[in-house]
């Protein structure tokens, strides 16, 4: 490839074509009336250099097709498909007849494309052999799941870290029309706002036209009069005042051009006009502040309310931090557009219209000459604000390095001391406190250039309005109060430019936030509103897995084609390696994920077809670290069963052995539990979680590690407890110390998502290289150990 | 398990340490470069025979992706359980060495930048026009905050998580330093 030459990064997205050679290759491969599926385009070559080679899928064959080299082979005789992810690049692999062939190799950007070329492969092997098959792709729909991109999936661009939405693909002003929707019922708010905000921007704009009545019909004919020795009313007479001056007639029938008295009373309608156009201006913040924070209540409400609506999907998939931010920042940028931006657009356009207006109607030649360095003055604020951003961005970073060797050493202190490291620490500060040193200089540099320039710039109109003003002023065509009332106009007249060059980084954010938003809002809730799926009716707790596949991103299943059976009353021990789907197994029972193929049938009702609340609500779960809500212990184990007397807490924490060390605190079962349960040891949250449990009195029991991190002693008293409880209900514990499972009816070994091994605890310890039996050896080698 | 297969003897007795972890790490995990003989199976996976044991199906693993890459390869098996440690590739057998850096090169694909032609910004996103030793290349980052520099290297990661490496980057001509230096 020619250096330079491709300007865009090839996007994943890319309609792919094979080049005239590859197309010839494939050509001779095809057989009679066979014809191309798919074609796959890589980004590099095998040899790990940058270029492009493709992959060919007919209905029968797969090619790997290389400048000058193809490699078919028929799909029939695959064994093994599969995609192997390295550091920066993949490489297909299939195994055909007991040997293995690398097809292609592409970089992380084309990841997406081929994730799901094995199973289409699979799929298309499997019609090649039966050709009674239709093919089912579900390649589209791994696809679909997968998440782990940072491109816009309509237009495959990049989504920008700090926006997290595709920029390109925003629709901005769908956005705003339907944000500014919100404004729509507080119309009357918006409407007394907007009228004041033309009312404070007029009487503003009227200040410079008392002046310019001051000069003309005050000053100027009394100086004349006094240089005339002649009387003011004669000066007037030979009509030296302005002519155009309106305030000034208006005002004759009170006081005469030139006198005192309508120099006070100019000066009054200064001080008048000023104070109004203040006070309006303050009601208007004031109202406009009530409409940004209505608004902004509405929104968050709303969010609020639909977050609870979402399945657990969502928010596995995105970040808790995200989330909370989306709450809150988003919808307070969001509130500072509504209120302040909007205003400040119009506000800004009002103010130029009616100062140009102004000032052509004062003197159109004069207006138009002083007009010129105005597109030069909007150029370089964008590109000073463009050059600041970056530097300033360096300059961020440098900061941050500052700050982490500070946040670093300050608190490790006691170690920078122990292995006595002082002198390098503050080398390794000076380097990096110098880099910023640098940074900053190079900031003050612009910085200190860019008032001064902009002062130079903004100052050229009023030397020039004092020099061709100055010029009309003395042939006599412009009054002293004209050239008065422009300067003050020409000094009223950047603020709002410079605004307006910043309006469109302005929208983006909003739209952007805004984005965010709505992506929360039209997230599809785990229940349709409006639909309404049936109740599940009152349990007995038979629970029946048929054929279930699961998997949280494509080509990866986590739960593959399980099968079974659990009775009502039933004990199910789950064990097995992290990772080998145990708790997954668990989630799909509470409905908190969907299979994607295959049913979960509790009493032999398919529970993607009633509402899930209803279900969880008679499924009791006790987690590893139980989650307390701060509140009282009381409130706590009544989360699920709110109108609970306090007789049946009290039974109920009983059962659950905690009885004995609530009432030890001095306030009781009153006693407030901190953020978290912060306040309560892990072996007492736990022991409530059990209570909670009890008191909701569910068909179905999940255990899962419920007591994985306490003592010996407490460890006890929770399988006590635990046993009252399981006692009569379908029960499904995980446990990583497998003698807590020694009482279940039936284990399932659970290994990369299948059970190996399904048994009771006799059974499957007596089974010769049994996984179980392998697993207890190894913890009672350890107990050994403990012991000793 | 350390210490029970023969190359392990044999190491253990030509340990001449000088500190406690330099003992320890002969003692531990160092496979002697010259017995070892590569090989690809027919399903294209690597086998290592160690002196007389053979390993099929291992995984090579840079334990300095960044800062040393021809030292210092661990060596797993399919489950993730250590072998050992080559600490360096440059004492093995040539052809032994020859198919290890092969592998290496697809385990861990990171082009070196060796100019750069220009960084313009589309929007939020700068997107940077280089050439490589791989060839001619562009990317997009997904903010101008991913570059990390540790002294004089400077690493980088493209939106799709692809990782480039500018060795040294005040090594490279003028106009890509200047370039550089407004990011850093």
């Amino acid at each position: 490839m020619i250096p330079g030459s491709s300007e865009q990064r090839p996007r994943p997205t890319d309609p792919v074509q094979l080049s005239d050679q590859a197309a010839n290759l494939v050509q001779e491969k095809l057989g009679a009336g066979e014809e191309i599926l798919h074609v796959y385009n890589t980004d590099m070559l095998m040899t790990g250099q940058y270029g492009t080679e493709w992959l060919v899928l007919t209905p029968k064959q797969v090619m790997a097709v290389r400048e000058n080299e193809i490699t078919a082979l028929p799909l029939v005789s695959m064994e093994n498909i599969s995609v192997i992810d390295f550091q920066g690049n993949s490489i297909l692999r299939v195994i055909a007849e007991h040997q293995a062939y690398d097809l292609v190799r592409f970089t992380r950007t084309l990841a997406n494309n081929f994730a799901g070329v094995p199973l289409l492969m699979e799929e298309l092997a499997q019609r090649a052999a039966h050709d009674d098959r239709v093919l089912v792709d579900r390649s589209e729909r791994w696809k679909a799941k997968s998440r782990h991109t940072h491109r816009c999936p309509k237009c495959g661009g990049v989504i920008p870290r700090r926006h997290r939405v595709c920029l390109a693909c925003l629709n901005k002003r769908k956005l705003l029309v339907r944000l500014t929707s919100y404004v729509v019922p507080h119309m009357r708010l918006a409407i007394t706002a907007s009228i004041l905000l033309v009312v404070t921007t007029v009487i503003g704009l009227l200040s410079p036209l008392i002046m310019r009545s001051i000069m003309d019909s005050v000053l100027v004919p009394a100086t004349q009069a006094v240089m005339q020795g002649n009387e003011v009313v004669a000066v007037i007479a030979e009509g030296s005042a302005n002519s155009n001056d309106i305030l000034a007639r208006l005002l004759s029938p009170l006081a005469q051009p030139g006198t005192f008295s309508l120099l006070a009373l100019l000066c009054a309608l200064l001080f008048f006009s000023h104070t109004t156009a203040a006070a309006l201006e303050a009601w208007r913040h004031f109202i406009i502040s009530r409409l940004g924070q209505v608004i902004t209540f509405t929104i968050r409400n709303h969010m609020y309310a639909h977050l609870q609506k979402l399945s657990l999907s969502y928010f596995t998939r995105e970040d808790t931090g995200r989330i909370m931010q989306r709450v809150t920042n988003d919808v307070r940028r969001l509130q500072d557009f509504l209120s302040n931006g909007l205003q400040d657009v119009v506000q800004d356009i009002i103010k130029l219209a009616s100062i140009v207006t102004m000032l052509l109607m004062m003197s159109p030649k004069l207006t138009l000459m002083i007009m010129i360095p105005t597109p030069f003055l909007i150029i370089t604020t964008i590109w000073f604000s463009r050059k600041l951003r970056r530097v300033y961005m360096a300059l961020w970073k440098r900061y941050d390095g500052v700050s982490s060797i500070l946040a670093d050493t300050i608190p490790g202190m006691r170690v920078v001391k122990a292995f006595a490291q002082e002198e390098r620490e503050v080398a390794r500060f000076e380097e990096r406190s110098s880099d910023l040193l640098s940074g900053e200089l190079g900031a003050a540099k612009i910085n200190s250039v860019y008032g001064p320039l902009m002062g130079t710039i903004t100052y050229i109109p009023t030397v020039m309005i004092w020099l061709l003003g100055g010029m009309r002023v003395m042939d006599g065509t412009l009054s002293i109060g004209d050239l008065t009332a422009f300067n003050v106009y020409m000094q009223q007249f950047y603020q709002p430019v410079r605004n307006l060059c910043n309006l469109n980084r302005r929208f983006q954010q909003t739209a952007s936030s805004a984005e965010r938003v709505f992506d929360v809002l039209d997230t599809e809730p785990e229940v349709q509103d409006g639909v309404t799926l049936p109740a599940m009716p009152p349990l007995k707790g038979r629970v029946e897995f048929r054929n279930v596949t699961f998997g949280y991103e494509p080509g990866a299943p986590v739960l593959k084609n399980l099968n079974f059976t659990v009775e009502p009353g039933e004990m199910i021990g789950l064990a097995g390696h992290s990772g080998a789907g145990k708790s997954t197994l668990i989630n799909m029972i509470t409905a908190f994920y969907t299979a994607d193929d295959g049913t979960v049938l509790v009493d032999d009702v398919d529970i993607s077809q009633v509402d899930p609340k209803s279900l969880r609500s008679q499924i009791g779960v006790v987690l590893q670290d139980p989650f307390l809500f701060n509140g009282t212990i009381a409130a706590n184990i009544a989360y699920g069963k709110p109108d609970a007397s306090r007789q049946e807490i009290i039974a109920a924490a009983k059962a659950a052995n905690a009885h004995e060390f609530i009432i030890r605190f001095p306030d009781g079962y009153d006693t407030q539990v901190g953020e978290r349960g912060a306040r309560l040891s892990g072996g007492e949250r736990q022991r409530l979680a059990i209570a909670r449990a009890i008191l909701k009195d569910p068909k179905i029991l999940i255990l899962d590690e419920a007591t994985a991190s306490v003592d010996t002693e407490t460890e006890a008293k929770i399988q006590e407890a635990l046993e009252r409880l399981i006692h009569g209900r379908t029960t499904f514990a995980i446990a990583h110390r497998l003698s807590t499972l020694r009482n279940a009816n039936r284990l399932f070994i659970l290994e990369h998502g299948e059970i190996a091994e399904m048994g009771t605890h006799d059974e499957l310890i007596n089974k010769p290289d049994g996984i179980y039996a392998r697993l207890v050896n190894i913890q009672s080698e350890l107990a050994k150990v403990k012991v000793v | 398990m350390p210490g029970t297969t023969p190359w392990r003897a044999a190491v253990n007795s030509h340990a001449s340490a000088t500190s406690l972890a330099t003992k320890l790490f002969a003692e531990l995990d160092a496979i002697p470069e010259d017995s070892i003989e590569a090989r690809l199976n027919n399903r294209n996976e690597l086998v290592l025979t160690i002196g007389e044991d053979t390993y099929e199906n291992v995984r090579l693993i840079r334990c300095f992706p960044r800062s040393d890459k021809q030292r210092h390869i661990a060596v797993v098996d399919a489950d993730d359980n250590e072998i050992g440690i080559i600490e360096d590739l440059a004492k093995c057998r040539p052809e032994t060495r020859q198919l290890l850096e092969k592998l290496l090169d697809i385990a861990y694909h990171i082009p070196q930048i060796k100019k750069i032609n220009k960084i313009t910004m589309r929007g939020f996103i700068p997107v940077w026009n280089v050439e490589t030793d791989r060839g001619h290349h562009v990317f997009e980052l997904r903010s101008r905050r991913e570059l990390v520099k540790i002294d004089d290297r400077i690493l980088l990661r493209d939106a799709d998580g692809n990782n480039y490496e500018i060795e040294n980057y005040k090594a490279l001509d003028k106009h890509s330093r200047a370039l550089i230096e407004q990011e850093i």
